[in-house]
Order: C-alpha cells, then structure tokens, then sequence
C-alpha cells in the first residue's frame, strides 16, 4: 500500500528540471553528513510546498507550521535511510502528508456525512460546470487565488478528500485506506467536494 | 475523464502552493535538529554522533574500563616476586635483561587473563588464538631451558625478550580483534552519520 501511495505521488509530483534534481542530490549527500547549510537550502526550497500540502490538509496555520517542522527534523533525522531512489521533494511529501494525516486523526476527524448535504441530485454533472467559461492568462492568477480562498471554506471532510485526489495525486483506493473509508464514499464525497467547492467559488466576491 | 477544474489545478499546480509558513520556524526546526545530534564531532569529513540515548552505553563502558584496570592493578599486585623465573637468569644480567623479563612477562600474563574472557564466549575462536600463544610460548620455554648451559647468554636473554614482545604483539591484535567483533555485535557503540 505504501508502495503504491509512492507511485502515485510520484506519478503526480511536477518535477521541476534535472539540474535541480542532480543539485539535491548533492544536498542530500551533504545532509547525511549532517551539515547544516545543506539542510537549510533544501528546506528554503521545499518550506512553501511542503506547508501548503499541510494548509490545504489541515487548514489550520499554527498546526500546519507544526506538522512542517516535525517532517523536517523527521527527514532530517531519517535522511540516512534516504536511498535516492526518488527525488527528495517526493520522499519529503510522503513524510508531510502522511504527518498531516495524523494530526488530522489526532484532531478525531468526522468525515462529513453526506446525507446532510443536498446539493441538488447527481444527475447535475460537475464537469459540465462553468464549462462554458473561459480564462484569459491575466485573469489565471485570481482563479487560482479563488479556488485556494473556496479551499480553505470547505468543510473538514470534503476539504481533505479534495485535497488528497485533486492536489496530492491519491486515487480514491488509497484516500479510503488513509482515512479508514471505502472507496466508493471516497469517490462520493469527492464529488460532492467538488461541486461545493464550484459553488462557492461561483459565489465569492473579491 | 478529467473535468475542466481538473485540468486547471494540473496545469497550474505550483501556483496553489501560494502559502507560506512564518520566518521563524526554520530557525525551530534547527534548534530542534541540533538536539538531536549535540555531540555530533567532525572526523574526516563524517560527524561521528555519540549522544542522547548512547550516554547510558558510554557510561556502562566507563565502568567496564575501571573493573578491568582495577582487576589489573590486583593481579598485578599479587603476582609473586620469582614469578617470571629471574632466579634462572645469570646474576650479572639481573639488572639489565631481568627487569625486563619480569615486566614482559606479567604483562603477558595480564592479557592473557583478559583473553581468556572469551572462553565461555568464542570457544572456538578463543583455542584458535590460544595455539598461536601456545607456539610462540613453547619456544620460550625452550629458550629458558637452554640458558643455563648455553654459553652467549646474552644473545640468548635478548631472543628471550624478542619472544616475549612478539607475544604481547600477538595478544593485542587479538584482543582488538575481539574488541571489533564485540562492536559489531553491539550494533553501534559509533554511529557513522
């Protein structure tokens, strides 16, 4: 199952350019030799993604930062079983997501149970949404800023199944092993979260 | 099936990863790093880390230092004056091969009692270095026996102490040899970081 989390995550993570990755290896190297310089660059690099995978799990600054810092000085501490077998940036998010879980477990997360929400039938298909509108590039950055906004006012439940398939590449067979649900709520609940997530960002003002 | 808000988060992905934590919380995760390997000293380029939970194995190898010294110090002490035979060697070399012998040969002894620590562990390994002893003990002796008649006694006296040194040489290999293998088998009294 871990292998499989791996995959997926690796499948779905942008690698940024091979320069980077031969540099981090480097890096890496020179962490495992404890040197402190080398662990700041790579945190300098990884802080912001790394923090916002655990902002977008937990939604939550002062937890987020918290569960950021133990996978840092988790990796750290662990960077000598680190093999190189992946890019460091996937072997880093493995560690993040898997401790943002947690905390979400820690937190007694009640996944949101669907029956109290009706959004209108499913006969109302999602993907036809909005798809009649278009972007200009100038107007991407506030779509973006948008979405992240109707994020951080999904509720618990919906929020952290979105997050997981849409932005952490999990399919909905590894989301139900994470969260102790079947595949099929997953699946449901995902849905759901993305129609809310539509409506909201249909709705805001900024 | 990918739906358009698919599409739009694949395609721009990097620009959600927007947020930012504090300035600050680098500086914890140092902190906090550092903890975790304090004593952590630079040996050739490797940080050799001996610390947090490997103090308790330091100070049981302390005390197994002081035993061992203090177990020393009273056999030492209690090993009789005639003890390496210096009656056998001529009177006019008491002085100069004599002391020698007698200081060889207890120290000989010493080891050789730290060796037999690994009877009851290695039996087999313990034999196997107790024969090559044995070999270099037995020329000793033979050594011994043939001073008295023997008329360059001084060539003779200075084999005697050649062969005690080169059993002191052979007791201290084997000895790290089993302070290596005790290492090794103790998991990591040094880790390498």
């Amino acid at each position: 199952m871990l292998c499989l989390l791996f995959e997926t995550i690796k499948q779905h993570t942008p690698l940024t350019n091979t320069v980077f990755i031969n540099k981090h290896a480097d890096l890496v190297e020179q962490c495992k030799r404890g040197e402190s310089k080398a662990q700041y660059e790579l945190y300098k690099h990884y802080s912001k993604a790394m923090f916002s995978v655990c902002m977008r799990i937990l939604n939550h600054v002062g937890e987020a930062e918290d569960v950021l810092q133990e996978a840092f000085i988790d990796a750290f501490a662990k960077i000598k079983d680190f093999r190189q077998q992946s890019t460091f940036g996937v072997w880093l998010k493995q560690i993040v997501v898997n401790k943002a879980i947690n905390q979400l477990r820690a937190r007694r997360v009640e996944l949101v149970n669907i029956d109290d929400y009706d959004f209108g039938g499913d006969e109302y298909d999602v993907a036809d949404y909005d798809e009649s509108e278009s972007y200009s590039d100038t107007d991407m950055k506030y779509e973006v800023e948008r979405i992240r906004r109707a994020m951080e006012q999904l509720p618990e439940g919906f929020r952290v199944v979105l997050s997981l398939y849409l932005f952490e590449g999990y399919d909905h067979e590894e989301i139900g092993n994470i969260l102790g649900i079947s595949e099929t709520t997953s699946r449901t609940q995902y849905m759901r979260a993305k129609k809310r997530l539509l409506e909201i960002v249909k709705g805001q003002l900024f | 099936m990918k739906d358009r808000l698919e599409r739009f988060v694949r395609d721009n992905r990097e620009d959600f990863d927007s947020y930012e934590p504090s300035k600050d919380l680098w500086k914890k995760i140092e902190a906090e790093v550092a903890k975790q390997q304090p004593q952590g000293k630079r040996l050739n380029g490797k940080v050799v880390k001996f610390g947090g939970a490997k103090w308790r194995l330091a100070i049981a190898a302390g005390i197994a230092v002081l035993l061992t010294v203090g177990y020393g110090v009273i056999t030492y002490m209690q090993i009789p004056e005639n003890f390496t035979g210096i009656d056998d060697v001529p009177p006019a070399y008491t002085n100069t091969y004599g002391k020698e012998l007698v200081q060889f040969t207890s120290t000989v002894e010493q080891k050789r009692e730290e060796l037999k620590a690994l009877e009851k562990e290695d039996p087999q390994l313990y034999h196997q270095f107790d024969a090559e002893l044995q070999a270099l003990e037995k020329s000793y002796q033979n050594l011994k026996e043939a001073l008295p008649q023997n008329p360059n006694q001084e060539d003779l006296l200075k084999a005697m102490v050649q062969n005690l040194s080169m059993q002191i040489d052979l007791l201290n290999q084997q000895l790290q040899i089993i302070q290596k293998i005790k290492e090794i088998k103790n998991g990591k009294t040094k880790t390498m970081v």
